[in-house]
């Protein structure tokens, strides 16, 4: 956190003054509204699965994955790989009849194949929600990539980029992002796997760094230097906490003091344990705000000791052992702190657990196994349902290149997958004061200025810098153009005013960009503590939950009627955002959720129960209103799997 | 237009398209149920086995092997059997319909003015490409 990376900056303003540029370059070519909406059509099956890449590997997967596998090793796997493989669902039942049914946006699909417009109404609804979803983590990783380049504040970084993006997409739309997220995608392979090969020569291949943890499973990394260390205060809860390694003791020295807001044991006691040693505690004293905490003087310090737990006066044993536990401090306002050369990382899960299966991710309430499952279902379901990804399926020609362009998409995402996880593997062998910071997100950021060469550390962050950028820009803008297109075209051109111009429509994209790209920017600056990966993952369960049963079965069962639809992916998708939404409250500590280790895992991973019960209702309503069926109900049916040889498809707007 | 299309849906060639739409379920289905036993096994394998799992092979434990570097080759098979699969059954469909539309079955409808007609030509063409 040391002054500005200049060298980084470059990079990085480079690639926003690319961006830019191929926008206004492209802009020439977008007149019509329908150039807006969908870049006229015809944009072939290469560039077209690379202008899909482009915009889907946003900032979760080329920075938050990293740092999410970093922090918890297997488990955090599943989400690159549910990304990526989440397009086979697209690929087998959605993409062909999708595209055949010739619709703009989903709002599209939602009416045309119900033949109601209040079904429109509800699907603009739901693509409003996962839309701002997907623009938090994008916005948090705009926040701390500024913060680590530039040292700016948070807030600054959000407030740049997204004022950026917003004035990018209302002069461009989609036309300029098509061509512009076909260049990102290759920028954003080239910058995630050329400088890891080059970190790998210097620090140990993928293998071997994984191979020596496998071989101590008890060891935590420890940091090889001297390292200073900023810490957050209590507005940014949960990321004010440190939780101390059960493995040894660690030293921390606070050359200008600390103030302590609390000290409690990392593993909460169950009934009948001991409480944690007294000697463990810091002096009291008075906080700033005078209420009572923990205070350490200028140039004092603190040691954290593992302790036993012990139950009704004997140790408590786990697979063996004696279980330990250390403390978890929470700091009251930003605090600077050195932790010593040879120092254990705090918050850094040991090799053992990290490694395996069933870490601290999916193990955090008990039920592993579900939450893992949760998982699964909601990247593999949601994939399917995401309202910026689908919409790309009308550029292409027709039914049989759709499905092409998902083969390609799968095959250039899965080898931007495989380099994700070997940042994380390097990052926690090689920089674990990332761990102690909260700051695992920033790995692929600042993982090269620990090379022992600080130029080329500064290049290759300097890369990567410009390929984080690419991505939350990319994804970013893909997310405004489908939520604005959403206003304008399903509520201002369907609903407002059904005849407006040409002009009109384009003018109510543009209000509708800024306007949406502010409540973005509002929006991001509340996240801070949360990791890009997660909050992503979020906005897969709600898709998956409501816009996926509703692709699945509208494209399949001829007997879903509106009420079914529109139930199901109210009842889905409402239910799963509750859900979440106290899972966020909850680790914001603005509630308190007092509940089941179960409940708490269905809270925090939706998927499981949201997507069976959306599908359920779907077909119970349907069942119900058998009457509401389109007359033409088989029409359609026809001409979502008809091959265009047999002259049904028939673009459901025309130009 | 939306006259002509209910015409076209009673048309008898929404028979064909009909099985057209159960052989692509079907195939879907197939490749589908491959891929969740994949997908849905490996979590099962990791909880029972976790020894083998962790079985290290060139540095890696076996199951981050499998998980992080394998099952990606894994999924382009499988949506590379799809796509040529599905675009064979396909073929097959439109070109059903060339043949009886050459030699309409008796009591079939009229086609219709620019339909199909207009289409069979395209789909040699496009049969050509494939």
């Amino acid at each position: 956190m040391t002054g500005v990376n200049w060298i980084a900056l470059a990079f990085v303003i480079v690639t926003i003054l690319a961006t830019i540029g191929l926008g206004i370059y492209a802009t020439g070519m977008a007149k019509s509204a329908s150039d807006f909406f969908v870049a006229g059509r015809g944009v072939n099956v290469f560039w077209n699965a690379s202008a899909i890449s482009g915009e889907y590997l946003s900032a979760a997967s080329f920075m938050g994955i990293a740092g999410l596998i970093m922090k918890n090793g297997y488990d955090a796997l599943w989400y690159p790989v549910g990304y990526a493989t989440g397009y086979l669902f697209l690929l087998l039942f959605i993409a062909g009849p999708l595209r055949r049914f010739g619709a703009y946006t989903i709002p599209d699909f939602a009416e045309g194949r119900f033949n109601s417009p209040w079904m429109r109404k509800i699907a603009v609804i739901v693509v409003l929600l996962i839309g701002f979803f997907y623009t938090m983590p994008q916005m948090k990783a705009a926040g701390v990539t500024l913060g680590a380049i530039l040292a700016w504040p948070y807030w600054a970084g959000i407030v740049v980029v997204g004022a950026v993006i917003t004035f990018n997409v209302a002069l461009g739309g989609m036309k300029g992002i098509t061509f512009v997220q076909g260049f990102q995608y290759w920028l954003k392979v080239f910058a995630i796997s050329v400088p890891i090969f080059i970190l790998c020569s210097v620090f140990g291949g993928y293998n071997s760094t994984l191979g020596a943890a496998l071989d101590e499973p008890k060891e935590v990394p420890r940091v090889d230097r001297d390292t200073p260390l900023q810490f957050k205060g209590k507005v940014s809860a949960p990321a004010n906490a440190v939780s101390f390694s059960s493995v040894g003791p660690t030293t921390l020295l606070f050359p200008k003091g600390a103030h302590i807001l609390k000290v409690s044991p990392v593993r909460k006691p169950q009934p009948g344990e001991a409480p944690m040693p007294a000697q463990d505690y810091p002096s009291t004293g008075t906080l700033p705000d005078g209420s009572n905490g923990y205070v350490i003087p200028p140039g004092g310090a603190y040691t954290a000791r593992p302790w036993t737990v012990v139950k009704d006066g004997k140790p408590v044993m786990k697979d063996g052992w004696p279980l330990l536990t250390a403390p978890k401090i929470e700091f009251y306002d930003p605090t600077a702190a050195i932790l010593k050369e040879g120092a254990l990382a705090p918050n850094a899960p040991p090799n053992g657990k990290w490694i395996a299966p069933f870490g601290p991710m999916t193990s955090k309430y008990d039920n592993p196994l579900l939450y893992t499952y949760s998982l699964i279902i909601a990247l593999v379901c949601g994939t399917a349902g995401l309202p910026h990804i689908l919409v790309r399926f009308y550029t292409n020609p027709d039914g049989r290149s759709a499905k092409r362009t998902t083969l390609w998409v799968m095959v250039l995402i899965g080898v931007f997958y495989l380099f994700p996880a070997v940042w994380g593997v390097l990052g926690r062998a090689n920089l674990p004061a990332m761990y102690a910071n909260n700051s695992t997100d920033l790995a692929v950021i600042k993982l090269p200025t620990a090379l022992p060469n600080k130029l080329l550390g500064q290049i290759l962050s300097g890369i990567t810098s410009a390929g984080a950028f690419a991505a939350f820009m990319s994804t970013f803008s893909g997310l405004l153009v489908s939520m604005s297109s959403a206003l304008a075209h399903d509520i201002y051109g369907k609903m407002i005013r059904p005849h407006a111009t040409s002009d009109e429509r384009t003018a109510a994209f543009k209000v509708s960009a800024v306007l949406l790209g502010a409540i973005a920017i509002l929006l991001g600056l509340r996240i801070e503590s949360f990791d890009i990966a997660m909050l992503v993952g979020w906005a897969f369960a709600i898709a998956a939950a409501s816009y996926f049963p509703l692709l699945l079965l509208g494209s399949w069962w001829r007997g879903l009627t509106r009420h079914g639809a529109a139930a199901g992916m109210l009842v889905g998708g409402l239910l799963s955002l509750g859900a979440i939404a106290c899972t966020m409250f909850a680790d914001l500590k603005w509630i308190t959720l007092d509940v089941s280790p179960f409940v708490r895992t269905l809270m925090e991973q939706p998927a499981i129960w949201g997507v069976p019960l959306s599908i359920a209702t779907m077909v119970i309503v349907s069942l119900a209103t058998q009457g509401a069926l389109p007359k033409d109900v088989d029409t359609k049916m026809l001409r979502l799997h008809a091959p265009e040889e047999l002259g049904l498809s028939k673009n459901y707007i025309e130009h | 237009m939306n006259e002509g299309q209910d015409d076209l849906a009673n048309h008898h060639y929404a028979e064909i398209v009909q099985r057209l739409t159960r052989r692509q379920a079907a195939l879907g289905l197939r490749v589908a149920a491959i891929f969740i036993v994949l997908i849905g096994g490996l979590p099962l394998y990791n909880m029972y086995n976790p020894h083998h799992a962790a079985t290290s092979i060139l540095g890696f434990p076996a199951t981050w092997l499998f998980l992080g570097i394998l099952f990606f080759p894994i999924t382009w098979l499988l949506s590379a059997y799809f796509v040529r699969e599905s675009d064979r059954i396909e073929l097959e469909a439109a070109s059903a319909v060339q043949r009886d539309h050459a030699a309409p079955p008796p009591g079939a409808e009229p086609a219709l003015p620019g339909g199909p007609t207009a289409t069979s030509e395209s789909k040699a063409g496009s049969g050509e490409a494939i």
